[in-house]
């Protein structure tokens, strides 16, 4: 049976609007907890804004590598995108365009890119790895070159303040930024658990063949999919660019494995076919509170890296047998 | 099958072709303008700069690209277009150690006259550098050394005095009495030597000042931001925070005006970019170190360039290959604390 309904049985749907994202989220409590009793600066109103702010951008881009992920495939040149849509923005601010129209343009520079992935991808059928791992250099070579290595400070022209207030204002002392990055989450979650488009990708991610099969255009969803991730990581370069006000050379350097790592922590399946958005928002939650704690507790820095890899192991391994447990 | 087996060789054997061919030209080059060099009989600057016109010089990086290499290479192609010899600059664009010195050993493979290396890890740079000083290429280093090689100059301030320079600068306006933090990024050796730097001399030092923490800078100035965050979090009592790095600054001044601390907590950063500076003229940042990346490459093309023409030093015939001393073994080019009040002598062309 190789039609539409054939595959949904295939493919158990209930796996994928279960909440898969429970195991996490009790480790994620457990931590909590944890940090709660090792200094009461864990949930002072300060600390947990500043960590929420500090990951909003790469929670933005967990919604795109969700499905990325899930489509078998994933985004190495995402921090890349993040970084040459910030430097882009900054290069036409400073050359006179208006700051509305050039933070557009960065998140146009992030669809291209993304279009390009998703062209080479999809419909040449390079392998995602070799395809983004070249866009990630090829993003980062011409930050280099508008940077010229060092980075580079948006003038104080007219409406750069008002910019600068997504990036670094607060309603009701709320962050804006923060509340950018849960809007764009509800919205992503919504749309990858209802929409027919989103369920075309888990179709794909399980099984390409069957799905092309069964009359999905694998090709185009691919694209979409790449593109998706561009346009999330040029939005969130913009974003990144209104809260620091500078873009430099390393800009969202390192941002693809952070992103990677919290969305398979998350329960995002390395091998496609599975995942959710709110999974891997709950695993970029649970590395930053990692560190975080890390950081609190005067951990050296030498051993920060070795406990962040150890604790994300732990994460795995806690998900995997709780998983074998209800099947 | 056989025609397979042609095609492969063919472009084999064009490249074994091509290398010979390649090597022998440039020794020959390299023996010629030695020579040439040599024999000069005409022993005045002009004299000296005929017979040189024609050399190349190589200044080569790791991590090429970042904004403190491009202010060296500066100094090193005026230095360069003075002397009117050919400069070249060159190295790996990423921060690894096997593609630095693979990049290095290719870059000797092209013979240049001589070259400034800097070295991103001082034993695994040594015997690539012997090799080049070996094949008849004179080698300086600059900004970080390799102080077991054959390398006839050290041109630069040691990271280490850098990070000490940082901790009497903070010292001195807490009157030894404070609490300070440091950012650095682990792996990175010249950061991790201006770090300790510090952390060694406020310990020792200046019993008054307590070192509060040392946090990693991450990858990106969200990551330090975040992880300064997360320190203030627990502990805002904090005079002076030294970010060790570019992006720890950046990362750091965000930091402290999202925790509504700027002003409160000082920052002495590290480097000379626009921004920093930027920065100390509006005041959110107090001071930065800078290690005079133009002198440091200038000065090495300048020593490049005896060594390359021996006879403009005439301390003892064939100096050079006797081993006479007739250059400083190292040269300090400096470490100079920008504040406000010298913040103006250090925007460059490129920068304004």
């Amino acid at each position: 049976m190789l039609n539409k309904n054939g595959l949904t049985e295939n493919l158990n749907l209930q796996k994928i609007k279960s909440v898969k994202e429970l195991s996490v989220s009790v480790v994620l409590c457990v931590l909590l907890l944890f940090a709660s009793l090792i200094s009461p600066a864990f949930f002072s109103g300060a600390n947990l804004k500043t960590t929420a702010v500090g990951f909003s951008c790469n929670g933005i881009i967990a919604i795109a590598m969700t499905l990325a992920l899930v489509s078998g495939g994933f985004d190495l040149s995402v921090g890349s995108i993040l970084g040459l849509s910030s430097i882009s923005v900054v290069v036409l601010a400073n050359s006179g365009v208006p700051i509305g129209i050039a933070g557009l343009f960065g998140c146009l520079v992030g669809v291209l890119c993304g279009l390009i992935n998703g062209f080479l991808i999809g419909y040449v059928k390079l392998n995602a790895f070799i395809t983004t791992l070249g866009m990630q250099q090829m993003a980062r070579g011409l930050i280099y070159v508008l940077t010229n290595g060092g980075s580079v400070g948006l003038k104080p022209e007219a409406g750069v303040n008002a910019f600068r207030f997504i990036g670094s204002g607060t309603v009701g002392g709320f962050p804006v930024l923060v509340i950018v990055f849960l809007v764009f989450s509800v919205l992503g979650d919504i749309v990858v658990r209802k929409s027919s488009i989103a369920r075309n990708v888990f179709f794909v991610g399980s099984n390409e063949k069957t799905a092309m099969l069964s009359g999905i255009n694998t090709k185009f969803v691919k694209m979409m999919v790449y593109t998706l991730t561009g346009t999330l990581s040029g939005i969130a370069g913009v974003l990144t660019l209104s809260r620091f006000g500078t873009a430099t050379a390393s800009t969202g350097s390192g941002v693809e494995m952070t992103v990677i790592s919290a969305a398979v922590v998350g329960g995002v399946s390395l091998s496609g076919g599975k995942g959710t958005v709110a999974g891997a928002i709950i695993g970029i939650i649970l590395l930053s509170i990692i560190t975080n704690i890390l950081v609190i507790m005067n951990v050296s820095v030498h051993w920060q890296n070795f406990i962040t890899g150890m604790i994300l192991i732990l994460a795995i391994i806690f998900d995997a047998l709780s998983n074998r447990k209800r099947h | 099958m056989k025609l397979r087996k042609l095609v492969a060789v063919i472009p084999a054997l064009c490249l074994v072709f091509s290398m010979v061919a390649c090597s022998s030209r440039n020794t020959a080059k390299q023996v010629s303008s030695a020579e040439s060099a040599q024999s000069s009989s005409d022993h005045t600057l002009a004299g000296i700069t005929t017979a040189s016109s024609g050399q190349t010089y190589y200044m080569v990086t790791f991590l090429s690209g970042y904004s403190f290499w491009t202010e060296c290479w500066r100094g090193f192609k005026d230095a360069a277009d003075l002397l009117g010899v050919n400069a070249k600059y060159g190295g790996a664009t990423d921060y690894d150690v096997n593609s630095a010195v693979t990049s290095l050993q290719q870059i000797i493979a092209l013979k240049p006259t001589a070259m400034a290396v800097t070295c991103m890890d001082a034993s695994a740079y040594k015997e690539p550098i012997n090799s080049a000083i070996t094949s008849g290429i004179p080698v300086v280093t600059f900004d970080s050394d390799s102080p077991n090689s054959n390398r006839t100059t050290f041109i630069g301030t040691s990271n280490y005095a850098a990070g000490v320079a940082a901790a009497n600068y903070i010292a001195k306006k807490l009157s030894g009495k404070g609490r300070v933090a440091c950012l650095t990024r682990t792996g990175q050796s010249n950061i991790n030597e201006r770090i300790q730097g510090f952390i060694q001399t406020i310990a020792e030092k200046y019993p008054g000042i307590k070192m509060v923490q040392v946090v990693d800078a991450g990858n990106d100035e969200n990551e330090a931001a975040t992880n300064i965050s997360s320190l203030l979090a627990k502990d805002s009592n904090i005079n002076y925070i030294f970010a060790g790095l570019q992006q720890a600054v950046l990362g750091t001044e965000t930091a402290l005006s999202e925790s509504g601390l700027k002003g409160k907590i000082k920052i002495v950063g590290f480097d000379t970019d626009k921004t920093t500076l930027d920065s100390i003229k509006n005041g959110t940042v107090e001071a930065t170190l800078s290690q005079s990346p133009y002198a440091e490459g200038y000065w090495s093309m300048i020593y490049l360039y005896m060594l390359a023409n021996q006879q403009c030093i005439k301390s003892s015939d064939g100096w050079y290959k006797k081993g006479f001393p007739s250059l400083p073994q190292t040269c300090d080019s400096g470490c100079t604390i920008v504040t406000a009040q010298n913040v103006d002598l250090f925007y460059t062309d490129q920068s304004k």
